[in-house]
């Protein structure tokens, strides 16, 4: 359990000037997950971090995808890396996100900066089966638009006719003609009718903290509010003891969290 | 299983026997004067049962090592990490009533959810002989928290003193077979022989120097009753060196690094505290609990709080009384426990 398997790097994509998405395939056919759950990244020699996998279900055959900033010595290490080198991968870990549970309702996606990638495998997840979920709603928003992630793929959000997608920047440049704010700024542009609607958000801690007080203010019920938490941890398996809040393990009993959990936990 | 008889004067000949089949883990006092749990390299090296209490150490360092390889890595495409098992057998023997409430405490989180293999082999290979107290020590209050000084159950061979022999409790097949491999060492157990077992015990928690309340402090905390103020005031008192952590037979906190040699290395573990400033440090540089109180608040919660007494199957404290002996700031459980009560009685 604390053996990672092997993965070989199949694809790298320049998602900002420091964020990195890597497309891995197991030698021994990968693993079962759900949106929502991460994995151990390995680099031998250098250490472990936990990363959120960004692809849904099936998306990518006998592996995964994960989108990866460059801001510590594993993730730095990582973009060192070309197509064809080797990592190791355990998991996955943590409980991940409601999916049957938020069948039949409207779901609103409000993720910022690099809070995107574990809110784009729930997407690609419910996209996948679109007549199962009633409005799909996704807000985005980013420091810049040079700070935006998979441009390519918010494209094809912004066309679909099912999906109501918005963006915004906190501070905008030439190329950009779009709203300019942060994400809560364009919650008065949307009608959502809470107890119908389920609503998803991962961030910036700061910005997750705005969003819940909107979303309050909005209608949605604490257990509607549905985010995933970021700590530092080691072993994924509840037992290094570090990601710990109160009696619940991140790794274990999370990542994912409603609000109205985090608040029990003291995590408002 | 039949309890047993063993004369004071077959303990030689079975830890001979013993040593023989296994690395046979035993009390020695050091230079120094302290009590140690070491391997034996003589039969006759172990200290008397009348000679210690407790070690300085728990036992815990030999089923959680302080240092414990994982597995060995090459960076090299296509080979896989190999794992490095602690297989040898051992047999722990005069350990105290505390020590095995500790490890079965370990049991209970190391084998749980997901299954920590190496805990699994160290503890499958070990055999557990304890001896029940008779005398506590000066910090001790096992009594008050089902730690000892006598167990019902969860040892392996339960030996206590009865004039020049052991009253000899069975409490596992482990136990048993050793028991049985070795049956010429022992005698028949009569009821009168009970009997002498349950007056030697008698009257052994009237002993105790120090006596507790655990369970108030456990509501208050489990409450959130327990101030944020009273934390970060009880704080000023810890040096934050984790001291009370490594020697708490609780504890297992660890941290996970990679020792390179060469184009290989090997990932291992280290034990780890909530009491350091770092423990929950993050990439970002948030620290989520940051504050000297948040993090001794940590300690409290996980030793006492009713929730991890229903996940762990009883709370963090089985009254060694070792963090009371280390902590020069009086911050150890043995403190927390009691200035929760004398806080409760301000109100």
């Amino acid at each position: 359990m604390y053996l990672p398997q092997l993965a070989e790097i199949t694809s790298i994509e320049d998602e900002t000037s420091d964020v990195k998405s890597f497309g891995l395939r197991f030698s021994d056919g990968g693993f079962q997950y759900k949106p929502g759950q991460f994995v151990e990244v390995s680099l031998f020699g250098i250490g472990e971090c936990p990363i959120c996998i960004c692809s849904s279900p099936g998306q990518v055959k006998d592996g995964i995808q994960i989108t990866v900033r460059r801001v510590g010595s594993v993730t730095h290490a990582l973009h060192g890396l070309s197509v064809g080198d080797e990592i190791g991968i355990r998991g996955p870990f943590g409980n991940g996100f409601p999916f049957n549970e938020v069948k039949g309702r409207d779901i609103l996606f409000v993720g910022g900066g690099i809070g995107l990638p574990p809110l784009r495998s729930l997407i690609n997840a419910m996209l996948g089966r679109r007549q199962d979920f009633g409005r799909v709603i996704i807000l985005y928003g980013a420091r810049t638009p040079g700070d935006m992630v998979y441009k390519d793929e918010l494209k094809t959000w912004a066309a679909r006719q099912d999906v109501e997608f918005m963006m915004t920047v906190d501070v905008g440049d030439k190329t950009w003609d779009g709203n300019v704010g942060v994400v809560t700024t364009l919650f008065p542009k949307i009608t959502v009718e809470p107890p119908k609607a389920v609503a998803f958000t991962c961030g910036p801690p700061i910005m997750i903290r705005f969003v819940i007080i909107d979303l309050l203010k909005m209608g949605f019920a604490p257990g509607d509010i549905i985010s995933t938490l970021e700590r530092y941890m080691k072993c994924g398996i509840g037992k290094c003891g570090h990601c710990a809040i109160g009696y619940k393990y991140v790794c274990l009993d999370g990542p994912v969290f409603s609000y109205e959990q985090l608040k029990e936990m003291g995590e408002e | 299983m039949e309890p047993r008889l063993l004369a004071e004067g077959k303990i030689v000949p079975l830890l001979e026997r013993l040593m023989s089949e296994a690395e046979v883990i035993g009390p020695k006092r050091t230079e120094a004067g302290d009590v140690v749990f070491e391997p034996l390299e003589r039969p006759e090296e172990p200290l008397g049962w009348h000679e210690y209490v407790q070690s300085l150490l728990p036992l815990k360092d030999y089923f959680f090592p302080q240092v414990e390889p994982l597995f060995n890595f090459r960076k090299q495409k296509g080979v896989l990490p190999e794992p490095v098992y602690f297989e040898e057998k051992r047999v722990f023997f005069g350990i105290r009533s505390c020590d095995v409430s500790g490890i079965l405490f370990q049991d209970r989180f190391f084998l749980r959810d997901y299954e920590d293999i190496y805990y699994r082999k160290r503890r499958d290979n070990s055999v557990l002989v304890s001896i029940s107290c008779l005398e506590p020590g000066p910090n001790c209050f096992c009594v008050c928290c089902d730690g000892g000084p006598s167990l019902k159950q969860g040892y392996d061979i339960q030996l206590t003193p009865i004039d020049n022999e052991f009253f000899v409790e069975i409490g596992s097949p482990k136990g048993q077979a050793l028991i049985e491999a070795h049956a010429d060492l022992f005698a028949e157990a009569t009821v009168g022989d009970a009997e002498r077992k349950n007056a030697a015990l008698a009257g052994m928690d009237q002993k105790f120097q120090r006596s507790t309340f655990v369970a108030y402090a456990m509501r208050k905390i489990t409450r959130g009753e327990v101030p944020e103020e009273w934390w970060e005031e009880l704080s000023q008192r810890c040096f934050g060196i984790a001291g009370c952590r490594y020697v708490c037979p609780t504890c297992t906190c660890f941290h996970v690094v990679d020792k390179v040699d060469g184009d290989g290395g090997t990932r291992q573990r280290h034990w780890d505290s909530c009491s350091l400033i770092g423990f929950t440090r993050m990439v970002s540089g948030e620290t989520p609990r940051e504050t000297p109180g948040s993090l001794l608040r940590r300690w409290g919660e996980h030793k006492l709080s009713f929730f991890y007494a229903l996940r762990d199957g009883r709370h963090g404290c089985v009254g060694c009384g070792r963090c009371l002996t280390t902590c020069l700031g009086r911050g150890d459980t043995w403190n927390i426990v009691g200035r929760i009560r004398e806080l409760s009685q301000q109100e």
